[in-house]
């Protein structure tokens, strides 16, 4: 039962797919009505059509950039998804921490931050142990949306956002209140940083990590630009890193230079040329 | 004690509440404008921070917010359920509140009153004040503060 | 797999109820601390006892937190998950609840996701593959 012109759609595609490479296969017309209802709204349109159809006019770049962050975005929530966090926590970590590499940091990327509860949570389940252990670590979290960004480096959360999957130990022990919201502590926002990047763009340059997530992220692109993320991301891993991906996502019949690990019950995927003589 | 407790954090707390269970948000308007309150429902806060967060809503609106917890129609509802689905409805309200103010606090138990309540005592005074329209009806959040003189009166 | 929801708001029960009945367990309910802890024993009389209780705070009779400190001098009842849920959400009140036992806790409001997500995060029920 959308409502939404062809007219609008389109344009909203070809907009969303100039900015971000994202590709919007026809049938999403109801997500774009869903995403882009509160934006209309908030404009005083009476519809998504109306509020497209000035923006086709006006061509407002701020209006733009609304959408684009709109249907780029996607719902995170700490711990919701625990298999990968718990790889990276009770497996991958602790086995770079015995490598006894004498840099003695690990960097982590955050590929698609959002609104940054990816990275405060994976800094939530490895800080002991690499203090612990005598290292420190470092990560990084991009995403394409400056509203995003904004967010993530406030670390401020509702409660609503805070009841979602993050245990009630964890709350107490890296929270304080603010108000209605609670705030990330100083302490684990100091090894994290945020910074804007287009994922379908060059990179700038990176450091070598360790570990890449890269969850739910790709399905939004066509396969050239998947593939093209996954070599560019290849090259920013150490010999040995680790990708990780969504529940549902592979690297198979995109780009086949990766190897696929189960790793306590979360895929992992490292360059194929890095794998040892151990197999999964 | 100094009470820091604005009404965009009352809209907030009851935008997050009626998103929850009521179905639909509601959308901020101005207090004052609606018919009296038919149904008051309170909780008062004691200790660091003492004083009353009330609710004020029609009958109707009151029926609306039990059909909706208890997802009943108004005419399946039995006695006592409205005024069990408001006073949980203050309690949350209440629980939010008192989290925002200085601490350490307890919350009493909710009251329910029917026809037009005065809930405020002597010595109290308006601390934060919102109101929200919710299908068509007008509902009002208010946080009293007694002042320390007055003793807690339940 | 039985719950016991206790909550005095019957509005409120109802709500945790009909979630949890969603996420395949059997469901009792009590009114206040010590309803709950005779239904924790006739249910445990009757070998059925409960391998979770969602505990509101504020409630007549015996509150939420001297229920789970009552529940936690019991060997028989040291296998149930406690998981608060309560508009109590000052950082100092959730310390307290843990320290006196509770393993979750969960803020009023709440939504159905958010307690399903507490219990997957428990293992009480498995975590969804969806996004």
């Amino acid at each position: 039962m959308t409502t939404l012109a062809t007219t609008a759609f389109d344009w909203v595609r070809e907009l969303v797919y100039r900015e971000a490479a994202i590709v919007l296969e026809p049938g999403k017309e109801y997500l774009v009505e869903a995403r882009l209802t509160p934006l209309a709204r908030a404009a005083g349109k009476p519809s998504v059509s109306v509020y497209v159809d000035g923006l086709r006019v006006s061509r407002d770049p701020r209006e733009q950039a609304k959408i684009v962050d709109a249907l780029t975005t996607n719902e995170t929530s700490w711990f919701r998804d625990g298999a990968p966090f718990r790889a990276v926590a009770e497996h991958i970590v602790p086995e770079i921490l015995r490598s006894g590499r004498p840099d003695r940091v690990l960097r982590i990327w955050s590929a698609a931050s959002s609104s940054g509860q990816e990275a405060y949570t994976v800094a939530m389940s490895i800080q002991d142990k690499v203090r612990a252990a005598g290292w420190r670590f470092e990560i990084l979290g991009t995403d394409i949306s400056e509203e995003m960004l904004t967010k993530a480096r406030a670390g401020r959360y509702s409660q609503l956002e805070v009841n979602r999957g993050l245990p009630a130990p964890l709350l107490v022990k890296h929270f304080t209140r603010k108000g209605t919201e609670w705030e990330v502590s100083p302490e684990l926002k100091a090894n994290i940083k945020f910074q804007r990047l287009n994922l379908a763009a060059p990179f700038p340059v990176m450091p070598q990590f360790d570990i890449v997530l890269l969850r739910n992220v790709l399905i939004y692109f066509d396969t050239a630009t998947k593939r093209s993320i996954l070599r560019r991301v290849a090259g920013t891993l150490r010999p040995n890193g680790c990708l990780l991906l969504g529940g549902a996502e592979t690297t198979l019949g995109v780009d086949d230079s990766w190897e696929r690990v189960l790793v306590a019950g979360a895929p992992v995927h490292r360059p194929a040329t890095s794998i040892g003589s151990k197999g999964a | 004690m100094t009470a820091t407790l604005a009404v965009d954090d009352l809209l907030a707390i009851a935008g997050d509440l009626w998103t929850s269970y009521l179905g639909s948000e509601p959308t901020p308007s101005v207090p004052g404008v609606g018919k009296p309150a038919q149904v008051t429902a309170s909780v008062s806060i004691a200790g660091e921070w003492d004083g009353v967060v009330v609710v004020s809503l029609s009958a109707k609106t009151a029926q609306d917010v039990g059909s909706a917890l208890l997802q009943l129609d108004a005419a399946d509802l039995e006695p006592g359920d409205v005024d069990d689905a408001v006073g949980e409805l203050v309690n949350i309200v209440g629980g939010n509140v008192k989290s925002v103010l200085p601490g350490p606090s307890s919350l009493s138990l909710p009251v329910v009153a029917h026809g037009t309540a005065h809930v405020a005592s002597r010595g109290a005074e308006i601390v934060a004040q919102a109101a929200l329209e919710w299908l068509g009806e007008h509902v009002e959040i208010t946080v009293w503060s007694s002042t320390s003189t007055e003793g807690a009166s339940s | 797999m039985r719950a016991l929801v206790i909550d005095d708001s019957r509005a409120m029960r109802t709500i945790l109820g009909r979630i949890l009945v969603g996420q395949g367990f059997t469901v009792s309910e009590a009114g206040n601390g010590q309803e709950a802890l005779d239904s924790l024993d006739a249910l445990h009389a009757e070998g059925d006892t409960p391998v979770l209780c969602l505990v509101d705070w504020n409630m007549p009779v015996m509150d939420g937190l001297t229920f789970i400190k009552e529940v936690g001098k019991r060997d028989e009842y040291r296998n149930i998950t406690l998981m608060m849920v309560t508009t109590e959400s000052e950082h100092g009140n959730i310390v307290r609840a843990l320290a006196a036992g509770a393993h979750e806790y969960v803020i009023k409001p709440f939504t159905a996701d958010a307690i399903a997500d507490k219990l997957a995060l428990l293992g009480l029920v498995s975590a969804e593959v969806s996004a």
